[in-house]
């Protein structure tokens, strides 16, 4: 029994154990608001099945905003033995999730390797490693044991890396990028670094041809969703309830992310303004990212990702979490690099101790107030900046390094750049 | 390229689905109504008339010792309210506080016995005038319901014709007055022309007026407006004696009138039939000690046939029917009680035609009632879960096909 057969094993037993022994688990998860927002939560989806169920409309109540295939779909589950054996189907088919992104990620690690091996020294985490960082990351066992959806944008997520770098399938990548943002809609902007790195790795296609195919397959994908959607639902309702709830910020409950206080401490007059800027400021930083890091490729890629977690509107912690579990695969690279890791690392468990403290003291106890669970929203924010600050600085002096030339370790440890 | 083909391939197979698998019509019931007589249905219904109820309840003196009238007041409050007249529909008129008193030895409490087995200021008092608010101006003002225009709804008297109001009046009295505050008095003349003017201005159905002070029946005798009951503790120069004295608080705490009223008054609920001879048995001169008076001239009903509930409750007696399933049948079945037909039986080719022009209206040849035909749904045509589910299949299964087509 290989390392690597034995941590999928424990991790895949966690995952589905816990939850079909202990079935108060998911719904106990699924209300905590830092784990699952309204929009992925999967309290909201039993009961979209339900409506559905009973011929009601989806997304007529306000509480629905998960898209309208993936209600579908997963109520034939739903329906096979509600309540005893669906749940335990859920549990599987989340924990097969899972370990598929286990897998995706193991491939891309080795690719990554087999990149860098040429340029730099050998050394990679082991493939069981990398799939313990990922299956025994606390924030990710918390968020697929609440049965969130984010799991399934997360898998689309990385299996359109993988279908791009390790695969090198470019429809491919683009329907399971149009997947993964017909879930949620945020990845929908992982469109453009994505298509950078489509022209970086294949460098001998012309621009147009890439840029334009590609592209286009990625809004048939999307068009054939939406058109699928409205077909089944027959109104342009789950539009509006599944993508305007997000970028319209409708729903305030609080969340670990940084925009619900704004709107509910700030006169109401702004709130239009609010929404417009919180969109922009998502959506102005992936060009830059994309025009400067794009060299490289990935390294694009995973700072747009970085970035759109951070500004998403109802962030969880399992959106850190991946990150956090994606980039162990460069350790070859610039994760040596890294200079401060220490600080975001203690700020994360500071964070989660102290975010459901202060939750409980304004909510249940009553003497607190928003200001000290939105302090901690703050400080979730900045560990998103001090990651980013970290990786790009440690890029950039690995570009230094590289565009040098300096082999010499010593003279590496010597350096000190500084930004002019 | 293969995606726009599958696109149309699959919006054309959506599009056959929606025609082949067209709503079943559902079989119409045939409901039996269930009609009830006239008189079996005014035998349901109150008697009196009255649609709702209200409760004006008043204590007119200050100072500590005399903690029996706010006890009175308070426990006929919680008695009315108990009963079921809300607190909306209630008027509490306490002239001193003596729940918050220094000289109370239970602060925040107000008991009626000396056992304290009830605080009566514990929990959702709603007092309306307080303290020196509690005027005869503000009295008759409220009856009348002249007031500035900015006088707050919750204090006033908001009854029509068809309301039945529980005045009770409780304090220091004597012949034809009723001392307000220590300072100045109401005369039994003023009530008087007060009901007048209520009746005058359609303001009550029938009044039930309950005076508890000394020479009580005196300010009844006054009275000239029809459909009011009055009810007084003692006759002319004879008073109105205490209960008795709790020694832990130091003053009486329930005066005798009230006593036996509230004595009867526990017995019964908010769905009880007893009626209001029975509560004027117990006004006999070995309770109270005085000798009570009642007044009926003015009154049109037979006081054996008011029920208790008429003016301490707020109970409305309905006769319950299934509306939606009388509608239904009238409307499907004519006075025999055949079934009506509309059209003929047309066979299912129509209703392709009926998808061009489809609205939620059913090809349904008997009217039917349900929330399928809410027109105020965004959707444009109705799908069955079926329809959706075969949809949502079948984009999978697309999806899955272009991904293992694409190179």
């Amino acid at each position: 029994m290989t390392k690597l057969n034995q941590v999928l094993i424990i991790g895949g037993l966690i995952r589905f154990l816990i939850p079909t022994l202990l079935p108060q688990v998911v719904p106990i998860l699924s209300s905590i608001n830092e784990i699952s927002t309204p929009i992925n939560s999967f309290k909201s989806l039993q009961e979209a099945f339900y409506y559905f169920a009973n011929g009601i409309e989806l997304y007529d109540g306000g509480i629905n905003h998960h898209p309208p295939v993936l209600v579908i779909l997963l109520s034939f589950v739903n329906d096979l033995g509600y309540p005893v054996l669906s749940n335990i189907i859920f549990n599987l088919i989340y924990t097969l999730c899972d370990i598929y992104i286990t897998y995706r990620l193991i491939a891309l690690n080795q690719w990554y390797h087999d990149q860098w091996s040429s340029k730099s020294g050998s050394n990679k985490y082991n493939d069981d490693l990398i799939a313990s960082f990922y299956l025994f990351n606390p924030l990710i066992i918390v968020t697929n044991l609440s049965h969130s959806t984010l799991v399934f944008s997360v898998l689309f997520i990385i299996e359109t890396l993988h279908q791009l770098l390790v695969i090198k399938n470019l429809p491919r990548s683009m329907i399971a990028l149009s997947i993964a943002s017909y879930l949620s809609y945020t990845p929908v902007w992982l469109v453009i670094p994505l298509l950078a790195l489509m022209q970086v790795t294949n460098p001998d296609v012309p621009k147009v041809e890439i840029y334009g195919r590609n592209f286009g397959f990625f809004l048939m994908g999307l068009m054939l969703f939406i058109i699928m959607s409205f077909l089944i639902t027959a109104s342009w309702q789950f539009f509006y309830q599944c993508y305007g709830t997000i970028f319209l910020f409708n729903k305030i409950q609080p969340n670990i992310g940084l925009w619900w206080y704004i709107f509910t401490e700030m006169f109401e007059f702004f709130t239009p303004f609010y929404i417009g800027v919180f969109n922009l400021y998502s959506i102005i930083f992936i060009f830059p990212i994309t025009l400067r890091f794009t060299n490289d490729g990935v390294f694009a890629f995973i700072l747009s990702l970085i970035w759109l977690s951070f500004t998403k509107s109802y962030p969880t912690i399992g959106d850190l979490g991946y990150i956090l579990s994606i980039l162990p695969i460069f350790k070859s690279s610039f994760l040596n690099y890294c200079k401060f890791s220490i600080v975001y690392i203690i700020l994360l468990i500071i964070c989660l101790i102290l975010s459901p403290i202060f939750y409980y003291c304004w909510i249940v106890l009553g003497n607190g107030n928003s200001n000290f669970f939105y302090s901690i929203n703050l400080i979730w924010g900045v560990i998103y900046l001090f990651i980013m600050m970290d990786l790009i600085w440690a890029k950039l002096t690995l570009d230094y390094i590289m565009d040098n030339d300096i082999k010499d370790k010593e003279q590496i440890d010597k350096l000190r750049l500084t930004q002019l | 390229m293969r995606l726009p083909i599958s696109v149309l391939l699959l919006s054309i197979w959506a599009i056959l689905f929606t025609t082949s698998y067209a709503e079943e019509q559902e079989e119409s019931k045939a409901g039996e109504p269930s009609f009830i007589s006239t008189e079996d249905a005014s035998h349901i219904i109150s008697k009196s008339k009255h649609t709702n109820n209200w409760a004006v309840l008043v204590s007119t003196s200050r100072f500590w010792f005399n903690y029996r009238h706010m006890a009175n007041v308070l426990s006929l409050y919680r008695t009315v309210k108990r009963l079921g007249i809300p607190d909306s529909q209630i008027i509490l008129m306490l002239s001193d506080d003596v729940a918050c008193n220094p000289r109370n030895a239970f602060p925040g409490t107000v008991f009626n016995n000396m056992d304290q087995a009830i605080d009566l200021y514990g929990e959702s008092v709603e007092v309306d005038y307080r303290g020196y608010e509690v005027t005869v101006e503000n009295f008759i003002r409220l009856l009348t319901d002249r007031w500035d225009p900015d006088h707050p709804r919750s204090k006033r008297l908001l009854t029509d014709q068809n309301s039945n109001i529980f005045i009770y009046l409780t304090g220091h009295g004597g012949n034809e007055f009723l001392k307000f505050q220590d300072a100045e008095e109401i005369g039994s003349y003023d009530i008087a022309d007060a009901f007048e003017q209520m009746y005058e201005k359609k303001r009550y159905n029938e009044i039930f007026f309950m005076i508890d002070t000394c020479q009580a029946n005196t300010m009844y005798e006054r009275f000239y407006s029809p459909n009011i009951l009055a009810v007084g503790s003692s006759r002319l120069d004879e008073s109105s004696y205490s209960h008795h004295s709790d020694m832990d608080i130091g003053v009486a705490v329930i005066d005798r009138f009230t006593y036996f009223t509230l004595d009867y008054l526990e017995k019964i609920d908010k769905d009880s039939q007893e009626t209001i001879d029975k509560l004027f048995d117990v006004y006999t001169f070995e309770n109270v000690h005085s000798n009570p008076g009642i007044r009926t001239d003015l009154f049109h009903r037979n006081v054996s046939e008011v029920l208790l509930t008429d003016f301490f409750g707020n109970v409305q007696n309905v006769v319950v029917n299934d509306g939606d399933e009388d509608l239904l049948y009238i409307s499907n079945h004519d006075k025999t009680g055949e079934l009506l037909k509309f059209y003929d039986e047309e066979p299912e080719e129509q209703i392709s035609e009926g998808i061009v022009n489809s609205t939620n209206i059913k090809t349904s040849y008997q009217i039917d009632f349900g929330v399928e035909n809410e027109e105020s749904s965004d959707q444009i045509i109705q799908v069955s879960p079926t329809l959706a589910k075969r949809l949502g299949l079948g984009t999978g299964l697309v999806v899955i096909g272009l991904w293992f087509v694409s190179t």
